[in-house]
């Protein structure tokens, strides 16, 4: 016997009744509780029951909220918005909205949306990095550069960018962080080991 | 901006208190949390876009209605029964016989009795599916759980709201 004509258990289409009644239940299964229903009298009285439960479920009627709510929350918003002894302070609405506007500002400002800004803004953060540690190293005082100053530098350049990539992520943006490594971050890297190499030459 | 902010608060009370009167089953309480609500609206709408509004509200209201309910510490019990259950229950019912029509309204608050025994999240979302007639993905949207888990969740609360028919049919006959 196929498993699609065996006969169901009162238990199982104990389960499928909601399935049933909302018409989910696919073809074949739904003619096997047809068919078991047909035989059985206390499962098409779990039918009827159900179908009565959610009928009532549906008639229950949306409530509706007294007015003194509202007029509550008006004397609450009048009260939080009401300026500080002495002070200027804007509505709650107004500040978030500012802060909203600063966030959005910050992002754009951190992840860019265009692809081709993207590496410009990681290789003008990498410029001004080497340009720093170039201005750095060349000061008139005379300094001592070791090969682990160079191994630090290195790794200062690479976990700026790694953060860059970080917060472009969490802005929601998606960073190809093997590109970032590999075409912004090594080559920022090489350049700064590149400036203290001719340091210590020197 | 404050006239706009009225106008949605207008618009979604009722939608915010009848969710919280069927979760909580207390008027007090079902109002103290829409007016919550409505003050967290106003703290948070300059930061929602029209399309999440209602998600937000019911997201927010849920997490309210439940925190009332840890504060009473009857998280699955009975809260309190409803005194005015059989006459503010407004069945729409084509029954044309008020015999029938009363049978209906103590059908209406018995389940309503029955619905307020379901635990949660069931009961979230067998209000919000069938007497606020949500759709599923929008459901989905505002308990952040997925599209499926709502299918199966709303008829385990179905079935759960049945079994607890049933339990209080045989409390009251035994």
């Amino acid at each position: 016997m196929r498993r699609a004509d065996t006969p169901l258990s009162c238990g199982r289409v104990k389960v499928l009744v909601e399935a049933y009644l909302d018409e989910s239940l696919a073809g074949p299964r739904r003619a096997r509780v047809d068919a078991h229903l047909v035989g059985c009298e206390a499962c098409r009285a779990e039918v009827a029951q159900a179908l009565q439960v959610r009928t009532a479920l549906r008639a229950l009627p949306w409530r509706a909220c007294s007015d003194v709510v509202l007029e509550t929350v008006r004397t609450r918003l009048a009260a939080a918005d009401a300026p500080a002894s002495g002070g200027n302070r804007k509505p709650a609405a107004v500040r978030a909205a500012a802060a909203q506007e600063w966030t959005r500002r910050l992002q754009e400002w951190l992840v860019p949306r265009s692809s081709v800004w993207k590496p410009a803004v990681g290789l003008a953060a990498a410029a001004v990095l080497v340009v720093g540690v170039y201005a750095f190293v060349h000061r008139p005082t005379e300094i001592q550069v070791t090969p682990q100053d160079m191994q630090r530098a290195e790794g200062q350049v690479r976990w700026v960018m790694a953060r860059i990539g970080q917060i472009s992520q969490h802005a929601g943006n998606k960073v190809r962080t093997d590109v970032l490594e590999k075409r912004v971050a090594d080559p920022a890297a090489r350049a700064v080991s590149g400036v203290l190499e001719d340091n210590i030459r020197q | 901006m404050q006239q706009v902010f009225e106008q949605m608060a207008a618009r979604h009370r009722d939608r915010i208190f009848t969710y919280a009167w069927y979760c909580l089953g207390d008027r007090d309480d079902a109002e103290d949390v829409t007016q919550e609500v409505l003050v967290r609206l106003w703290r948070h709408w300059a930061l929602l876009e029209e399309p999440k509004v209602v998600p937000w509200l019911i997201h927010v209201t849920r997490n309210l209605c439940i925190d009332t309910m840890r504060r009473r510490k009857t998280h699955r019990g009975v809260i309190k029964d409803d005194p005015e259950g059989l006459v503010m229950n407004q069945v729409a019912s084509d029954a044309p016989s008020p015999g029938a029509r009363v049978e209906a309204a103590e059908m209406g608050a018995r389940v309503e009795r029955a619905l307020r025994q379901v635990p949660e999240p069931y009961r979230s979302i067998v209000i919000l599916r069938e007497i606020q007639d949500f759709k599923y993905e929008e459901i989905a949207a505002a308990l952040e759980v997925p599209l499926n888990t709502v299918k199966v969740y709303l008829h385990r609360g179905r079935r759960k709201l049945r079994d607890r028919l049933r339990e209080m049919v045989s409390d009251a006959t035994s």
